[in-house]
């Protein structure tokens, strides 16, 4: 059976994902914003299904349900794979300048559309002696921005023998060939003005004349300019359409407000649910899309993602119908959207990125992790150098460390020949929002004089928030140990990253120190417990 | 799908991505790695998250490299130099391997064998425990490759594990498809008037990385005593006309304004200035990222002018402030010139090799964008094709692996559900 995948997206960005995927052999259903002009698609293999809202997105990879709105008609959709491709709309800066758009001012995008090949230019442009660009100014610009400035004022100097004005902050030069393009134009004839301290004055007569005044910035000297054409720049948003599909599919967002987040763990494709990839954000944002790649790395993507369905299901979290009361925590905090309703609640494996935050979070413990933290065996890394305590008192330290960045900062620390404690203990847990309430008690319990917990720095969690529910959970614990009058200084959280082996020394090091201070632990030797309570 | 075989050229992000992604299809690889250590610069990046993630993307290296290193489908020739290579049908790649002297299937990484040698340099530290031998030793340091003077090192292995009489060897790699994926060279910034290689205080980005890495303080390399007046250059020998290098970097403003707020955030105190000629964008949050560090340095957009020697070996320099135009004089206790990325010279050598045209910049072109009709099976991935982020040369890897895999007639569509 052909695989099948549905793609959200504007027809113009997304009708190249499209074809390729249909190249690929999938079944690919592409669902466009309603008011889009659409043509039917001739490929049998590719639908095009125009839609005003998208109401909820349910299910696994290999099997998931959408409910849309399709001509005012709800329609349900089942596909294997999501993909959404993003859209950016250009907002022209007039008011940044103070101006409004007119015969004489126009933005970016308008003046592409006049200088596209086959028609000529409206007048105001053909006639016009001097065009000025304004870009950056008020703003940050994008290289995008720049190359499409370059291209049009390039034509204008060369075909429509304008004086050519650039007037900018930074100018965007980061993606490849625009340097040259830059030095191109420069040679051409365009003048580029750059202004890091006093901004341009850029007023506007009644009969629309635009004046720029500004203080060339290397030679000191004022000028001014009255351009017959003023071309401003744009801002590039992320448009509705994808804000509002990454918020039906909760897909984790990023600064701009849209899916996915820019946690780097999702380089280059993926989103926080599997069988969920994007296009059109990786690591530079709007306007620097390398959509090639993306587009193939999507297909990558989905190739493995296809095998893994077919490979045997990962080690996945396994929720116990027996304890379960349906609580729904675990729908609610599973950051991967992993938790199925259908009948009991179940952990899809498919979906299940094994971190463990659901099983610290049920309140029956009722969630079991494949590997149970409790059952590790609580031995140091192979070749730590162990410092020397000339103090009677050896603490006991148990760390618990998450798998994806502290474990390995502390392998590192054992390579580095970095000294650790001679009582540190190490338990490993998949993720540090993984670790209960309870197994911090039962770790103090067992003996442990101080008990350090160390994970990803926020932002960088594999599971996204996973460093946030263990403050949570360690902020709980403190509190109760205040009560008990246990010093909280014997529970600390520490945040570091992979290749941090020193780091991780030192933290491990500092702790020690502090609860040598403090002394062995009151609740060693089960002189007063801390109550596990489910 | 098993009986084919891609060899990759490099271990760097790039190759490591593509090694793990291939190997994940079930397609055998052979990862050929200069040095004795594969990761190349990215591995040796530092951290820069403060007290949250800046997306800087450093630890996504050691975790390719884990993912590369894991797999029994990839096997990683490091100290390896490709020598000569043929085509008939398939690629024979032939190669030369330095011994690294330490068996990794023994090595534990406990790292006796550094302990152990007197000599500075001989044993060489690895960056990620992922790969083993973690240890490498250097031929031309070691006293026992002098005159068999010292067995320090293999004596106290408690592995035994090292092997001082190792050979070089050479052998020749069958593989169905090449990736190229050898990545840059820095700018060598001696011939700029900033005192590169002639005062201690003066340092590349790349030195930067690794004088913080793993959570340590920021010391004058002169003295060890901290740095007070911290200046970063940027564009040096990026958007450098004089040497044709009509690129931007791209990479350079987003590190060094990332290790500015990582400085900052560890010593708050130190002072820190940045020269610079236009700041490029870096990441999703570039705007409110950028707005937020300039309150906390001083961002002076000139290029400055020649260092000199001030007392204390602090540096002298003079600039002329766009911003002000102002003539302003300076001593600054640290400079690091955020040095540009330039084509590795050895590129020449791999359009010979592969008959693959190079750029005008003399990058390599990326396959992924379109396949090259004068070396079928070449492709090519990360920053031998122009400057870029450890995020999008892992985008292009996987890019070129879907692409590689395609080549190899994997099969299409056969997506089983």
């Amino acid at each position: 059976m052909r695989p099948t995948v549905l793609i959200f997206g504007s027809r113009s960005d997304a009708s190249g994902i499209a074809n390729d995927l249909v190249e690929t052999g999938m079944a690919v259903t592409l669902a466009v914003p309603e008011e889009e002009n659409h043509d039917l698609s001739r490929n049998p293999l590719l639908a095009v299904l125009p839609i005003s809202e998208c109401r909820s997105c349910t299910g696994f990879p290999g099997q998931f349900i959408l409910q849309a709105v399709s001509n005012g008609r709800v329609t349900t959709l089942s596909t294997d794979f999501i993909v959404i491709s993003h859209h950016t709309l250009r907002e022209p800066n007039y008011s940044h300048y103070g101006l409004a758009p007119g015969k004489q001012i126009i933005s970016l995008t308008d003046l592409q559309r006049e200088l596209k090949a086959g028609t000529p230019p409206s007048p105001a442009i053909a006639s016009a002696k001097r065009t000025a660009f304004l870009v950056g100014i008020a703003n940050e610009s994008t290289p995008e921005m720049t190359g499409r400035v370059m291209a049009c004022a390039q034509r204008l100097q060369e075909e429509f023998r304008q004086q050519t004005y650039v007037f900018t902050g930074n100018l965007k030069v980061a993606a490849a060939g625009l340097e040259a393009r830059y030095r191109k134009a420069k040679t051409a004839g365009t003048v580029f003005a750059k202004f890091t301290g006093e901004p341009p004055q850029i007023e506007k007569a009644d009969g629309g004349e635009v004046t720029i005044s500004f203080r060339d910035e290397v030679t000191r000297d004022r000028f001014r300019l009255s351009p017959d054409l003023t071309v401003i720049d744009e801002t590039l948003h992320p448009s509705p359409f994808t804000r509002h599909i990454s918020e039906v599919l909760r897909i984790h967002k990023g600064p701009d407000g849209v899916g996915p987040s820019d946690n780097v763990h999702r380089a280059a494709v993926l989103t926080n649910r599997r069988g969920i990839y994007a296009v059109g954000l990786s690591g530079w944002g709007p306007g620097n899309r390398d959509e090639i790649a993306e587009i193939d790395s999507v297909r990558l993507s989905l190739l493995k993602a296809g095998n893994d369905l077919t490979a045997d299901a990962v080690a996945a979290a396994v929720i116990d119908t027996g304890l379960c009361v349906r609580c729904l925590t675990c729908l609610r905090i599973c950051p991967h959207l992993a938790v199925d309703l259908a009948t009991a609640p179940a952990i899809n494996p498919r979906s299940c990125e094994g971190c463990g935050i659901c099983a610290a979070e049920c309140p029956r413990g009722a969630i079991q992790m494949p590997v149970s933290s409790d059952d590790v065996h609580l031995e140091p890394v192979a070749g730590w150098v162990k410092t020397g305590v000339s103090d009677a008192f050896t603490p006991s330290i148990t760390a618990f460390c998450c798998s994806r960045s502290a474990m390995k900062a502390g392998e590192l620390a054992a390579c580095n020949r970095s000294p650790i404690p001679q009582g540190l203990r190490i338990i490993p847990v998949p993720c540090g929002g993984g670790i209960s309430t309870n197994q911090i008690y039962e770790a103090f319990n067992r003996g442990a004089d101080g008990i350090l917990v160390m994970t990803c720095h926020p932002g960088n969690c594999h599971s996204e928030h996973g460093e946030e529910h263990l403050r949570k959970r360690v902020d709980h614990v403190s509190s109760r140990l205040q009560q008990m009058g246990v010093e909280m200084e014997r529970l600390a959280v520490v945040t570091l990253a992979s290749n941090m082996g020193g780091a991780f020394a030192e933290a491990a090091y500092a702790f020690e120190k502090q609860i040598i201070r403090l002394g062995p632990s009151r609740l060693r030797a089960g002189k007063q417990m801390l109550a596990c309570i489910y | 799908m098993t009986d084919r075989k891609v060899i990759i050229i490099g271990g760097g992000v790039a190759g490591l991505t593509a090694a793990g992604e291939l190997a994940r299809l079930n397609v055998r690889v052979d990862l050929v790695e200069r040095s004795y250590f594969p990761g190349g610069h990215a591995i040796a990046f530092a951290c820069k998250a403060t007290d949250r993630c800046v997306k800087c993307g450093a630890c996504l290296v050691a975790d390719r490299l884990e993912k590369a290193a894991a797999n029994p489908m990839v096997r990683i020739l490091t100290g390896t130099r490709v020598r000569q290579v043929s085509r008939n049908g398939r690629f024979e790649v032939r190669v030369h391997q330095k011994p690294a002297f330490i068996d990794p299937s023994r090595c534990t990484g406990c790292g006796v064998c550094y302990d152990q040698c007197p000599e500075t340099g001989a044993v060489l530290k690895g960056c990620s425990p992922s790969h083993k031998p973690f240890h490498a030793l250097s031929a031309n340091r070691c006293r026992y490759m002098e005159d068999r003077s010292c067995t320090l090192c293999r004596d106290a292995c408690p592995e035994k594990a090292i092997d001082l009489d190792a050979p070089e060897r050479g052998e020749t790699i069958s593989a169905d498809a090449v990736i190229l994926a050898t990545g840059f060279e820095t700018f060598n910034p001696e011939g700029k008037p900033y005192g590169y290689g002639v005062f201690k205080n003066v340092v590349t980005h790349l030195e930067m990385e690794g004088m913080v890495s793993g959570g340590r303080r920021l010391e004058k390399p002169s003295d060890g005593s901290p740095v007070e007046r911290l200046a970063f250059v940027q564009c040096v020998g990026s958007r450098d006309a004089c040497h044709h290098h009509l690129w931007c970097s791209r990479v350079c403003c987003g590190a060094s304004l990332r290790m500015a707020g990582l400085i900052k955030n560890r010593m708050p105190e130190t002072d820190i200035t940045v020269f610079y000629m236009d700041v490029q964008n870096f990441g999703r949050d570039f705007e409110p990222f950028y707005q937020d560090i300039r309150k906390e340095l001083r961002l002076i957009r000139a290029i400055p002018g020649d260092f000199y020697p001030a007392g204390d070996a602090g540096l002298r320099v003079t600039y002329l402030d766009n911003g002000t135009g102002e003539t302003t004089r300076e001593i600054f206790d640290l400079v690091v010139l955020s040095v540009g990325m330039i084509p590795h010279p050895e590129n020449d050598q791999w359009s010979e090799h592969f008959g693959i045209p190079l750029l005008d910049t003399c990058f390599v072109p990326f396959t992924g964008h379109r396949l090259l009709p004068e070396a079928p099976g070449v492709f090519t991935a990360g920053a031998v094709t122009g400057p870029m982020s450890i995020a999008e040369t892992i985008a292009q890897a996987e890019a070129t692996v879907w692409q590689v895999g395609r080549y190899l007639g994997l099969p299409a569509g056969e997506v089983k559900i």
